[in-house]
């Protein structure tokens, strides 16, 4: 079924003229998730299946690459991400996605489809999104998520080339995030709108820790009190970083809201909410990812 | 029948015990952790809050909400309350949300006789929708025969003297500089109420990262005043 579904979307897309990257994940005969299928036009591939942690053959670590410079103006970028049944998937990127400057009624898109079967346990950590100066970019993620599946999810919103004096010079930036089970229902939707050259950036609500970030996480009948707990004495513990989690609606998840000036200590954070994650669900902590 | 602007004024006033009048939305947070000091400093959350918030999403909800109880369409009530409960992230704001509704609810109920609040009523009752305050306040407004209009603005006054007064309370406004506000919002308030007026439950987005954690971090303020 989720094979058909791959079919059909790459023969409407082989007519659409997008940048595609998809891949299905499957399980083999020693209970090893596997890319089962993969397509990817210009400027994707996709690296092979690697096994980053010796202690847990189940999971596949994956890398998006992209040979393109980044995004720019009238880009259509379609990422699709199907895992199988039982299946696991840690999903990176290699490097930071730049947002490169366009005009004023240009944009860039970017859309990610990703389906968690029930049992399997996705992680997808890319790196951070930047926007450079007259930069539009939207991005939308549907993820559909069955009842027992897992989800680590995390985005980074760089406002610019802040060590240039780059920050929040960007024309518009739009995300939104939609989950929703199998049958169509909405769980939570996330989205938010950032006008980068508008008056609300200026004050310093926003610009004092201008790297934005959220974290969703997804365990079915885990309790995830304790991780929001530690959490926060992590980020107490920090003087370039804000952070706070809150229970989300309609699932057994933790919403992270992170702010920094400092893009390492936001992805140690990050780093660190999923090592949490891991240990709550008794799994393997998070190798050292190569990048 | 009587003057529908004495509903208006009824339901917009402080005096209406309908439990909104105890949220400071994340101020409280932001005053104790010295993010907000100043006058300017509130006129910037205000605006923040409305332009990238209460516009976007809540207010979206209530017109959508008010629309379908005029059509006496309960299904699409109950739509835009989980449509509105699903974008509401933050779990102190979700609970807020429902206890302030239903307060409204019981006030109005006790107040006006109309099927649809009864009705409404029974479906939170019944688990059927959450009853968020944005919703119940459309239904009300529709309920005392208030305009579209005239119930959207009732709310954003609500919200904006409710935030001026939590920050009168909290040391950081003095009642002249309140009301400078007060009068500096209505231009916004006129503003993303024609925004919001033209967009669907579809188009709903918040965007107060700031404001989140504040009000993510509020129940473990040592000392409290507010709710949220």
């Amino acid at each position: 079924m989720v094979a058909q579904l791959i079919d059909s979307s790459i023969a409407a897309l082989d007519h659409s003229g997008q940048n595609h990257l998809a891949v299905q994940i499957g399980l083999d005969q020693y209970h090893r998730s596997f890319v089962q299928r993969q397509y990817a036009t210009y400027p994707f591939r996709l690296s092979r299946s690697l096994r980053l942690d010796p202690t847990d053959a189940h999971r596949a670590y994956l890398y998006i690459m992209n040979s393109s410079p980044g995004l720019l103006a009238g880009d259509r970028f379609r990422i699709s991400v199907r895992l199988s049944d039982r299946t696991s998937l840690y999903l990176t990127d290699q490097s930071a996605t730049k947002v490169h400057q366009m005009a004023v009624d240009q944009l860039a898109r970017i859309h990610y489809d990703i389906e968690v079967g029930a049992g399997a346990g996705l992680e997808f950590v890319p790196e951070p999104t930047i926007l450079y100066r007259n930069a539009s970019l939207e991005q939308t993620m549907r993820v559909t998520l069955a009842s027992t599946g897992s989800l680590f999810l995390s985005d980074v919103m760089v406002p610019g080339r802040l060590a240039r004096g780059e920050c929040f010079h960007f024309h518009r930036y739009f995300s939104r995030l939609r989950v929703c089970t199998p049958d169509g229902a909405l769980v939570f939707n996330d989205a938010m709108q950032i006008k980068g050259e508008g008056e609300l950036t200026r004050h310093a609500i926003f610009a004092s820790q201008p790297i934005l970030a959220s974290v969703m996480i997804i365990l079915p009948g885990v309790n995830l009190h304790a991780l929001g707990l530690d959490l926060e004495q992590f980020a107490h513990a920090q003087t370039n970083l804000t952070a706070a989690s809150s229970p989300l609606p309609n699932c057994n998840g933790l919403l992270v809201r992170v702010m920094s000036s400092n893009v390492p200590l936001m992805k140690t954070y990050i780093n660190q909410a999923l090592n949490r994650m891991r240990h709550l669900n008794h799994q393997p902590a998070l190798p050292e990812i190569p990048k | 029948m009587v003057d529908s602007r004495l509903a208006l004024m009824q339901l917009s006033d402080s005096f209406f015990p309908s439990g909104s009048f105890t949220l400071s939305h994340g101020l409280e947070a932001m005053v104790q952790t010295q993010q907000i000091r100043s006058a300017q400093d509130v006129e910037t959350f205000l605006y923040l809050l409305l332009h990238n918030k209460v516009g976007c999403s809540d207010l979206i909800a209530l017109f959508h909400a008010y629309r379908a109880s005029a059509a006496a369409d309960l299904g699409e009530i109950r739509r835009a309350d989980q449509s509105l409960y699903a974008q509401t992230l933050i779990q102190a704001t979700r609970e807020a949300q429902c206890r302030s509704g239903q307060a409204l609810l019981l006030v109005a109920r006790s107040t006006w006789n109309d099927a649809q609040l009864e009705a409404l009523q029974q479906n939170i009752d019944t688990n059927q929708t959450p009853g968020l305050h944005p919703i119940v306040f459309a239904v009300v407004g529709r309920a005392v025969r208030l305009s579209e209009s005239d119930t959207c603005f009732a709310f954003l006054h609500n919200f904006v003297t409710g935030l001026v007064g939590a920050a009168i309370r909290l040391g950081v406004l003095g009642h002249l500089s309140a009301q400078a506000i007060l009068w500096k919002m209505a231009a916004e308030m006129d503003a993303i109420a024609t925004q919001a007026s033209a967009l669907s439950l579809d188009d709903m987005w918040s965007c107060t990262p700031a404001i989140d954690i504040a009000q993510m971090t509020h129940q473990r303020l040592l000392s409290k005043q507010f709710s949220t």
